[in-house]
């Protein structure tokens, strides 16, 4: 790689970090037409930034103020990546992919849901965010009606827990558990908790989704 | 010391003194209905049944204050032009619909006046007849939401988040609005309750950063505890979640020399590496833990830390031990509360929010009888 393109990677990461919005666009814009490749820039710069974002939240330097600003400037600087992602591999527009994405029922919680949101949105997923208090067959009826990769919950309380679950097992019922993967978090949940009731991965916050959506697409690592 | 009434209790706890014994309080709020066959959904409109469930919860479990309202953290928004959305149990405030969507909104923001807008008046009514009815010898408290909680319901959260960073002054001038506003209708609970309850759950750690606390939670929290104060009742700060890093701040919101309180859950010492830091710096390494139990502990930190300012109250936890605990589990915890935090007064045991309405009736008897049995002053 051209040392004038790891330059734009190094500053692309920083602002990203520092929600400078204008600058990571311009940075961005500039990167693609020199001749960085938009695979390039998401692996790294986007995907790091993200990582680094993650850990100044769980160490108490960014809190959601932040997480949010960062969010945005993901979501601003993923536009003409996806563009030129589109261009390179001959189609219009490649989508990640697609996310139903919910609190689950009996469980009002949204403000962590919507920075996941923004975190997806920002890396290029295409979310459709049902709101709160949402019972398992709406969940799954709206996946199957915008043909959805993954299933994404929120789930704040323990009392609501079993309605993650109800998820799990409706898409069984049903006979599309194969068709859908099940992300799932929220302060009340957990990894292994996650994997004892059948969903596919647990994320600790909205860079950690990120991660998880990507990896259950088969874009991980 | 000579029995005290409920009342007498309640207000000298909240006065830092130390009564005849510990008050409780079992905020079976939303679940007092039950106790009269009742829903959220039959009776929200109706300020007699309201109040009826309550004295008859009271009367049931025993305890020392009654609580006026149910959807205290949203009032203040839905009157402002929030939409409302039933959720399960509780009309909450409909985030997806958002009232102020550009900063031209803020000067269409309407204000009905408290007696005016029926879900306000219905509350103020509620409070009215309790204070009526056993206003004589139990505490009547009402629950009602603090400013920053109110921006955040009109404008949503993210939006709130982004604003405090990219345009500081605007949210300033959207705060001082809704401070004037809401004072408004605290104060009209004057004579009608001993003290106020301000609920500002997005105020807490987990979503607010001690610096955002400072400068866009604090000053107006205030202001309108200085009003309630001046208008002859106690104010009683609950920023819900974790306070560690801004608790000092927490207690100052009461005007000094005062009477008032602060209640919390104050952080889970399972989970909230910060809150175990804060737990150990202030009481030392050798605290024991209960991993069943990660939230009273975080009480001795509480009151050392502000118990000579505010009274503490809480601390235990709604969800794990109220909802989902044996009795023997609640008077455990009860028991150590005390322990941790009963010591020279001050100190009002209770849970850390308002509670489940499938709570067990024998939890809520439970908590006040271990409150009686261990909270007595000798
Ligand atoms: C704000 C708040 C509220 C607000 C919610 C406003 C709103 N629009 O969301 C209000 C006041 C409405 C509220 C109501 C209640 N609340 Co509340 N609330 C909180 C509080 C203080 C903060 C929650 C929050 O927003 N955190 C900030 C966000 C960013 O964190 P987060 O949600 O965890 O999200 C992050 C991660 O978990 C993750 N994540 C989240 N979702 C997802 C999804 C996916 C797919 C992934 C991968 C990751 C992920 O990423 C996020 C970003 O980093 C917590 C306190 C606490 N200790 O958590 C209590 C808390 C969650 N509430 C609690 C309770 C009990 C209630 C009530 C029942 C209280 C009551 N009786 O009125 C009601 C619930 C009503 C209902 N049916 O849901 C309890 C739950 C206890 C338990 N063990 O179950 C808590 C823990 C407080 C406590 N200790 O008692 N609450």
């Amino acid at each position: 790689m051209v040392p004038r393109l790891i330059k734009y990677i190094e500053n692309l990461k920083q602002t990203l970090v520092e929600y400078d919005t204008e600058k990571a666009v311009e940075l961005t814009d500039k990167a693609l037409s020199e001749g960085a490749s938009a695979r390039f820039l998401i692996s790294e710069a986007i995907l790091p930034a993200t990582k680094i974002i993650g850990e100044k939240y769980e160490t108490g330097e960014y809190f959601l103020s932040e997480l949010v600003l960062c969010g945005e400037t993901l979501q601003a600087v993923m536009k003409p990546i996806l563009e030129h992602l589109g261009k390179e591999v001959g189609k219009k527009e490649e989508e990640i992919g697609k996310i139903v994405l919910a609190t689950v029922e009996g469980d009002i919680h949204d403000i962590g849901k919507n920075i996941v949101r923004l975190f997806l949105q920002g890396s290029g997923f295409t979310v459709e965010d049902m709101g709160v208090d949402m019972p398992a067959g709406k969940i799954i009826d709206k996946a199957v009606d915008v043909k959805a990769d993954i299933i994404a919950l929120s789930c704040l309380m323990s009392v609501t827990r079993d309605h993650v679950k109800d998820v799990v097992e409706e898409l069984e019922k049903r006979g599309l558990r194969k068709d859908f993967k099940i992300l799932v978090g929220g302060r009340s949940t957990n990894e292994k908790w996650a994997g004892q009731i059948g969903c596919d991965k647990w994320a600790a916050d909205g860079p950690g989704a990120v991660e998880a959506a990507r990896s259950l697409v088969g874009r991980g690592g | 010391m000579a029995k005290m009434t409920s009342l007498e209790r309640v207000a000298t706890a909240l006065q830092r003194g130390q009564p005849d014994q510990v008050p409780v309080a079992t905020l079976a709020i939303t679940r007092a209905l039950w106790e009269i066959g009742e829903r959220p959904q039959t009776a929200i409109d109706d300020a007699e049944k309201m109040a009826k469930a309550k004295i008859a919860a009271n009367e049931n479990f025993g305890d020392d204050i009654v609580v006026a309202g149910i959807d205290g953290c949203f009032v203040e928004a839905k009157a402002m032009g929030a939409k409302n959305y039933w959720s399960k149990h509780m009309p909450i405030v409909d985030t997806r619909y958002r009232v102020i969507k550009s900063w031209e909104d803020v000067d269409n923001l309407t204000f009905p006046a408290p007696e005016e807008h029926p879900r306000m008046r219905t509350v103020i009514e509620e409070a009215g007849i309790l204070m009526d009815k056993v206003g004589d010898h139990i505490a009547v408290a009402v629950i009602v939401s603090g400013p920053y909680s109110t921006a955040c319901n009109l404008m949503g959260h993210e939006s709130m988040f982004r604003a405090m960073v990219k345009e500081p002054e605007k949210v300033h001038s959207l705060l001082d609005k809704i401070t004037d506003y809401s004072i408004k209708y605290h104060t009209a609970f004057k004579g009608r309750a001993h003290a106020v309850a301000l609920l500002d759950p997005v105020a807490s750690t987990e979503a607010t950063s001690p610096k955002q606390h400072e400068k866009f939670v604090k000053p107006y929290l205030a202001r309108d505890c200085d009003a309630i104060a001046k208008a002859g009742m106690i104010p009683i700060n609950h920023p819900c979640g974790d306070t560690t890093g801004i608790l000092q701040m927490a207690a100052d919101v009461i005007p000094k020399g005062s009477p008032g309180a602060i209640h919390a859950n104050y952080g889970d010492v399972k989970t909230r590496p910060l809150s175990l830091k804060f737990l150990k710096e202030v009481v030392g390494e050798s605290v024991a833990l209960d991993p069943d139990d990660p939230y009273s502990i975080m009480l001795k930190a509480v009151k050392k830390m502000v118990g000579d300012r505010v009274c503490v109250c809480g601390n235990i936890d709604p969800i794990s031990v109220m909802l989902e605990g044996t009795p023997d589990q609640v008077r455990a915890t009860v028991k150590r509360n005390i322990d941790y935090a009963a010591e020279g007064g001050g100190f009002i045991v209770m849970p850390g929010c308002d509670t489940n309405p499938d709570t067990p009736s024998e939890n809520f008897k439970a908590l006040v009888k271990a409150a009686r049995e261990y909270g007595v002053y000798r």
